[in-house]
């Protein structure tokens, strides 16, 4: 029994991970075309140095995801610690609809975004689909995530400390400052960290809300797929999936630190 | 004395247009230096974004990119639809001084007469590619798809509806563009063989993975994807059969409203340079409607029959052509073999 249980647990984790293997291998492949091996090279991770274009998609990739983090990451620690602090009427309401980005199809969100955008450019003139665009709606669904991670980390704080620093004369700011911020510091990061992640891979939330001068390295991966895949893209698939690895490794590392 | 060549470089120079040019294009289908050489020259930068289909492109025109972008590549197929849709502008060939350097059979192509709309930026055809080490016995025929006697080894329909209904048509004797419920009736019986005998439907990327593989000895194919990969295997042949095939455009246009339509006329005009086409060429495996540009193409490439195919094999070729609602007669056959 505890053998079968085993060879699942194997046979779960190859059908995760094989996949991904096989990009990696195939980023070092010498043939261009195929899928069998022909031998070890650098030279696809070479041209990648070289490739304008795919530099051009990183640096918006990263533009994207660092401000939409920033925007989400501010934004979701405040609606935690407002939750946390205070006891208002819609705050159930609140709890609930939290989740709702979290769950919701991202094809859902990202048409309902495009159709929202549309009606305001319709309304106002405002605004035309670029990164700005993206930036926005990454931060709709990252703030949720942020908020959740925020507030677990928040349940287990003990609201006798604020309530210490309140009596030792400290303001509300002075209190979030020196107290609540230092103490909740690590979710905070961690909620960042996975806010990043999400948007450095989001695919069909950016389809639907880029404009032109806009494109991401997802959106021009999956472009390439139909003209048959370079070894270039193999290569950086490797890379983001090495950059995303990272970035939930240390998210976990620092959610887990007391 | 420098300041007198300054001068006169400046003067050769045409009309410095400047600003931004956003050309929406297919992924990894213009080498990066012939943009690099665009943005010296007229003092521009090239903003490019990527689509998967040609049905996404649509979709991106339609919601507002009309306006957004300057300049697109559809294929031949989409020119007069999007002309009709008022996504793409009408071409003022004055500003076009190099549309003398295309090749005759481009100055006026069927798919869009004149070139009102749009240029052609590279051609291919359809046909069918085989391992020469792997077929039975030797291919230049639709019947190795739809003969049971003419069976050459493990084969693949590519997974595109008009062009594989469109080779049934071609191997009984009628135009792919043929709408005769009877014709496409005996189209769809010939399929439903080819289908059982083969190993199934491929795009062409996957067919011709399959093709490298070995899985595969024939498969229904694009000639670009084909020459692509010739050099990596040499006993990979590519023919378009002696019943004829498909051959396709993807063309440039300019969109209606382009924020840019200067800089976008000097990128088409741009892109019909004999020493660009040629550049273009080089890099993409497809052929140049440039003929100005062929003395300068790779002389493998310029030589291979399968990029340009003789005279006698061009006159065989049929463009896919808009058949308005008789495509509900292809939907049907089509959807009847899948579900066979």
């Amino acid at each position: 029994m505890n053998r079968l249980l085993k060879l699942y647990t194997l046979i779960v984790l190859a059908f995760l991970y094989l996949p991904i293997a096989v990009i990696v291998v195939l980023s070092f492949n010498q043939s261009r075309f195929g899928v069998t091996w022909r031998g070890f090279t650098l030279e696809w991770y070479q041209r990648l140095l070289h490739h304008h274009r795919l530099a051009i998609y990183a640096e918006n990739t990263l533009i994207v995801a660092v401000a939409s983090t920033l925007i989400a990451t501010v934004l979701g620690t405040l609606l935690a610690l407002g939750m946390y602090r205070y006891r208002f009427r819609a705050k159930g309401a609140i709890r609930l609809l939290l989740y709702v980005p979290v769950v919701i199809p991202d094809i859902v969100m990202g048409v309902a975004l495009l159709l929202f955008y549309a009606w305001l450019r319709l309304h106002l003139g405002w605004p035309r689909l670029s990164l700005a665009t993206i930036v926005i709606g990454h931060a709709t669904f990252q703030i949720a995530y942020v908020t959740l991670v925020v507030r677990s980390r928040l349940a287990a704080l003990d609201p006798a400390l604020e309530e210490a620093a309140a009596d030792l004369g400290a303001g509300g700011f002075a209190t979030f400052r020196f107290v609540t911020l230092p103490l909740i510091w690590p979710g905070v990061l961690a909620g960042a960290l996975l806010a990043f992640t999400l948007s450095l891979d989001d695919f069909v939330i950016t389809f639907f809300t880029a404009g032109p001068g806009s494109t991401t390295l997802p959106l021009y991966i999956y472009s390439s797929v139909k003209r048959g895949v370079t070894p270039e893209i193999h290569a950086l698939s490797a890379i983001l999936i090495a950059a995303t690895t990272a970035g939930l490794l240390l998210g976990r590392a620092l959610l887990n630190r007391r | 004395m420098k300041k007198l060549s300054v001068l006169l470089v400046l003067l050769a120079l045409p009309a410095l247009a400047g600003g931004e040019l956003r050309f929406f294009n297919w992924a990894d289908y213009i080498p990066e230096d012939v943009i690099a050489d665009f943005e010296r020259r007229y003092q521009a930068r090239v903003i490019m974004d990527t689509f998967e289909s040609p049905e996404a492109m649509l979709a991106k025109l339609q919601a507002g990119g009309y306006a957004e972008y300057d300049v697109v590549v559809p294929p031949d197929y989409y020119v007069l639809e999007m002309a009709r849709a008022g996504l793409i502008r009408p071409l003022d060939h004055t500003r076009l001084k190099n549309l003398k350097n295309l090749a005759e059979e481009f100055q006026n192509p069927a798919y869009d007469p004149q070139n009102a709309h749009s240029i052609p930026y590279q051609w291919g055809t359809t046909g069918i590619a085989y391992d020469s080490e792997a077929v039975r016995r030797p291919v230049e025929s639709w019947a190795v798809f739809f003969d049971p006697e003419a069976y050459a080894g493990p084969c693949f329909l590519l997974d595109e509806m008009r062009e594989t209904i469109g080779a049934a048509l071609k191997y009984l004797g009628y135009s792919l563009n043929d709408t005769d419920p009877a014709h496409l009736e005996e189209a769809k019986e010939l399929l439903i063989g080819a289908k059982r005998r083969c190993l199934g439907f491929a795009g062409g990327v996957e067919a011709r993975s399959r093709l490298l593989a070995g899985d595969a000895a024939v498969v229904h194919a694009y000639s670009g994807d084909i020459v692509q990969i010739q050099e990596e295997a040499p006993s990979v042949r590519y023919l378009v059969p002696k019943e004829g095939g498909t051959i396709w455009t993807d063309a440039l246009a300019i969109t209606r409203e382009a924020p840019n339509p200067d800089l976008a006329y000097a990128f088409l005009d741009f892109l019909m340079e004999p020493e660009v086409a040629a550049r273009v060429s080089n890099y993409n495996g497809y052929a140049s409607p440039v003929a100005a540009a062929w003395p300068l193409l790779d002389e493998a490439l310029r030589n291979n029959p399968a990029v340009f195919p003789p005279k006698e094999v061009r006159e065989k070729l049929e463009y896919i052509r808009d058949i308005g609602e008789a495509i509900k007669l292809y939907d049907r056959v089509w959807t009847e073999l899948k579900a066979r």
